[in-house]
């Protein structure tokens, strides 16, 4: 066995026991320890900041999806840059897994060499999460790695731009390589890169991205080598460990500090009617997300998935890599932000037994599974933050608290561009989204990617370049955010046409049509349903000649978008997750990044809040005073306190009239359930979960009063 | 060093301020900044007693409108702001709440393609029974149960704080 293997082996299980390093280097040097913590941080750091500007693609260069990142020889993290944190745990499972499986021995890692992972299975969340590890050997002894991984535009898959949203099987999701020697003497082997050559549709963005992550790892691993020369490796060897314990025990002590202690369940659900896509496998799913976390009175957490809904033919399945970096993620952002990011958030959080997840849509056994779109990954996110938050609201800490996040949107395309050449990418506007609501404020509007906390919109005239296509407007989304005291923030909404070309190909990929799936806590209603129009066969172009006036967005009513006042043509509506389908010059697509969950019985908010949402045209006339209850003058928006009282005593009691006691309603549910009156896919959906789960098993008859023996819905 | 009465006061007035939504965005980052008050559950809790109308003593607020208090009898019980009383904390708290299943579609909440598809989702509201307070809307599958969001460890949680314990529980031992 590898002296690496062993090592990992072992270190694994001391942290399985519980058997944690103590802080000797620190207790004796703070500051020569925090000193060098700083100047490891930043290297990592700069090498992100540098690395970037070598890819040419927009997702990493100005979306910054990418992270690069310093590792022991057992490849657990001791330092990450700012950016992509998705991946805080999968590069180092990626190192883990060559490790385990002989590499050492049987494939070498000598200096100079550069391993590629995007395997999902193994590390990363999709084949498009490209990592890069390098060994660093100083003095002859291996001292850790260097990291990087970025998102890739293009991977060869069944459909362009390196997230195959239409994929049932891993096997259509692209070039595959698990933990493979791309390069040796710091030299990337010409075979490698005429594989890309003949296996994507561009490669130039493969190559340019790795090389971008290359030149991080270089920059990570030779400056780290002056770093441990200046320190000692013997020092820089122990202290290593330290780094991560101590970001472990601050970890802890936040959570006690932070959360009530006790059990906390959220749930969340997601559509995918596949029957009305362009797919071999046309089966609809309704999936649900279910998760208990026990939060321990010094500061244990336990995260239990018990009565999510299983794997499916679709793309959208995590791995359990994926899903543990969203955890983590989440975690960071909600908790641990001014922690040293490193294994030791994971360790307090999400470690060994602390993190139980089925074999299901979040834990595909079979890793055969699709997983290209990974958006179950973003759900299972959103309950675990919404749970995390319940407990935050408890302990008093309201600016702290945390609802559901929202699944953000991309689309994909690929075919000719406007300047004539063969294009194929990912359109990321996604760090748009609107944020939860907290315990204390409003979700921020267009502010948020889950995955990545540093994403950046990007300008729109940079995707110009990239994609045949021209935006004609973007516009926050008006009543996006779930309505609730604290109101969600609201996404956005994009209207592009199609430029100067007859051979283009798009998709998208987000879902939440049929099903809402960013709820809302404590009274508050969830985020808005989602929904995509195109505008096809139109007269955009004589409308452009004749400068008549052109539509920016759907307009203030969704149901009438404004396109059909202005132009000719064909309004088409169409799922939100959709594989790429052909589109024609001055064709118009809308497409929305989305918003989140609200907080609280909505008729609590601030008339004041509602009054400046009004004037904003972030809350629309109809919602304030149907949903917020408040009167306010027509032409000025000004609120009408004692019409709004009015109004707000008469919602009281219209609840009060039309609510009907628990009992009776479990009742007539129960009567339905009994007779199978129910609606196709909410009865797939319990069904499913009911033959897996028998904690949920216990609830659903505990719930609806039914028989020991009540097996599932007729 | 203990904080001055002065300080106190404005910690409490902060507070209750951010309980109710009126601070600025600007004021409220300005407090997620700051490293946090330590005494902060108990500020809340001392806020939430002062502006209840009863006097059975809070032991944790468990979300918007709903408390778990102590009766006399030393039940721990789920009990509205408005005096409402749902019974056993350990049991949720909605069997005891009026329900309305709402159509996603009916046009008074979402507009348009705003909504969900009945046909996959409804949306489940439950209001308080005394004050028609909304505490929840579940956007769940019909059939789906009442989700029991939130079970809190109050003992796990007093053991910790032996002073609280004996000032709200009443006793070292309960």
């Amino acid at each position: 066995m590898g002296i690496l293997k062993q090592r990992l082996l072992e270190r694994e299980k001391n942290i399985l026991e519980g058997k944690y390093p103590p802080l000797k280097r620190l207790e004796e040097d703070p500051i020569k320890f925090e000193v060098l913590y700083t100047k490891i941080a930043g290297l990592v750091q700069n090498s992100r900041e540098s690395a970037k500007q070598i890819s040419a693609s927009p997702i990493v260069r100005e979306m910054g999806e990418c992270i690069f990142a310093l590792f022991t020889p057992e490849g657990d993290s001791i330092a990450f840059s700012t950016g992509l944190l998705l991946h805080i745990a999968s590069i180092g499972s990626s190192i883990k897994w060559m490790l385990k499986n002989d590499y050492e021995e049987k494939v070498g890692i000598e200096w100079g060499d550069h391993f590629f992972n995007n395997d999902p299975y193994i590390g990363g969340a999709h084949s498009a999460d490209q990592a890069t590890v390098t060994p660093i050997i100083v003095d002859g002894r291996f001292v850790g790695w260097a990291a990087a991984l970025t998102h890739c535009m293009e991977i060869g898959a069944c459909e362009p731009g390196g997230i195959p949203v239409s994929s049932q099987t891993r096997f259509e999701e692209g070039i595959f390589w698990p933990c493979l020697k791309i390069a040796e003497d710091d030299r990337l082997k010409h075979d490698i890169e005429m594989m890309v050559e003949r296996g994507t549709r561009v490669p130039m963005w493969w190559a340019l991205d790795t090389r971008a992550r290359m030149a991080g790892c270089l920059m990570i691993r030779d400056g780290m080598k002056e770093i441990i020369e200046e320190v000692g490796v013997d020092y820089y060897m122990e202290v290593i460990y330290e780094f991560i314990e101590s970001s472990r025990r601050v970890c802890v002590d936040r959570i006690e500090e932070r959360c009530f202690p006790g059990r906390y369940r959220m749930t969340n659900f997601m559509d995918l009617p596949l029957s009305t896509q362009n797919v071999r496998f046309k089966i609809d799913y309704l999936n649900a997300i279910r998760v208990d976390l026990e939060i321990g009175p010094d500061g244990t957490l336990l995260t239990d998935f018990e009565g999510t809904s299983p794997a499916g033919m679709h793309s959208n399945n995590a791995s359990l890599c994926c899903l543990t970096g969203n955890l983590i993620t989440s975690v960071i952002q909600r908790l641990f932000y001014d922690v040293k990011l490193n294994e030791g958030i994971a360790q307090a959080s999400v470690y060994g037994d602390q993190l139980k997840v089925p074999d299901s849509t979040i834990n595909p056994h079979d890793t055969t599974t699709a997983c290209a779109a990974w958006t179950m990954g973003f759900l299972a996110d959103g309950v675990f933050l919404a749970a995390l938050g319940a407990s935050v609201y408890v302990k008093g800490y309201r600016e702290e608290v945390s609802g559901a996040v929202n699944v953000p949107a991309s689309m994909i395309g690929g075919g000719t561009d406007q300047f004539g050449r063969i294009f194929a990418g990912a359109l990321f506007e996604a760090a748009v989204g609107g944020n939860d609501a907290s315990g204390a404020m409003d979700g921020l509007d267009t502010s948020m990617f889950p995955s990545n906390p540093e994403g950046d919109f990007t300008d729109a005239e940079v995707w110009e370049n990239i994609f045949p296509i021209v935006w004609l407007g973007r516009r926050k989304d008006p009543d996006g955010g779930g309505m609730g005291k604290f109101r969600g923030g609201n996404g956005i909404q994009s209207l592009y046409f199609i430029a100067n070309t007859n051979d283009c190909m798009l998709g998208s990929i987000t879902f939440g049509d049929y099903a809402f799936d960013t709820p809302g806590s404590m009274g508050a209603y969830p985020a808005s349903a989602n929904y995509k129009y195109f505008f096809v066969n139109t007269n955009l172009k004589e409308a452009i000649e004749k400068r008549l006036p052109l539509p920016h967005s759907v307009g203030g009513d969704p149901s009438q978008p404004e396109w059909e006042s202005l132009l000719e043509g064909e309004t088409v509506r169409v799922s939100s997750q959709m594989g790429v389908r052909p589109f024609q010059e001055h064709d118009l697509f809308l497409q929305f990044n989305k918003s989140g969950g609200g907080l609280g019985d909505p008729i609590d908010r601030d008339p004041k809040a509602v009054e400046r949402d009004l004037l904003r045209g972030d809350t629309s006339e109809l919602t304030a005073r149907n949903v917020y209850c408040v009167a306010f003058d027509p032409e000025t928006k000004e609120v009408d306190p004692q019409g709004t009282e009015t109004l707000r005593a008469d919602m009281r009691k219209a609840r009060l009239e039309r609510g009907r006691p628990a009992a009776e309603y479990i009742e007539e549910v129960r009567g339905k359930i009994l007779k199978g009156e129910l609606p196709r896919m909410p009865k797939e959906c319990v069904n499913q979960i009911l033959e897996r789960s028998e904690g949920f098993r216990e609830e659903f008859l505990d719930c609806w009063g039914l028989p020991p023996d009540f097996d599932q819905i007729p | 060093m203990g904080n001055t009465t002065q300080e106190v006061e404005s910690t409490k007035k902060t507070l209750a301020d951010l309980l109710e939504g009126r601070l600025s965005l600007e004021e409220v980052i300005e407090i997620v900044r700051k490293p946090k008050d330590r005494n902060r559950f108990e500020t809340l809790l001392e806020i939430e007693q002062e502006r209840v109308g009863w006097d059975d003593p809070i032991l944790v607020v468990l979300q918007e409108h709903l408390y778990v208090v102590r009766k006399q009898d030393k039940r721990r019980i789920v009990k509205c702001r408005c005096g409402q009383e749902f019974g056993d904390y350990t049991r949720n708290w909605k069997f005891m709440a009026l329900v309305y299943e709402r159509d996603p579609s009916d046009g008074q909440v979402f507009r348009g393609p705003k909504a969900a598809d009945p046909d996959w989702m409804i949306l489940r509201e439950f209001y308080c029974p005394g004050c028609g307070a909304q505490l929840d809307v579940e956007a769940v599958p019909p059939g789906y149960p009442f989700i029991f969001k939130a079970l809190p460890d109050i003992d796990g949680f007093y053991k910790k704080h032996p002073e609280l314990r004996r000032r709200l529980l009443g006793t070292d031992s309960e």
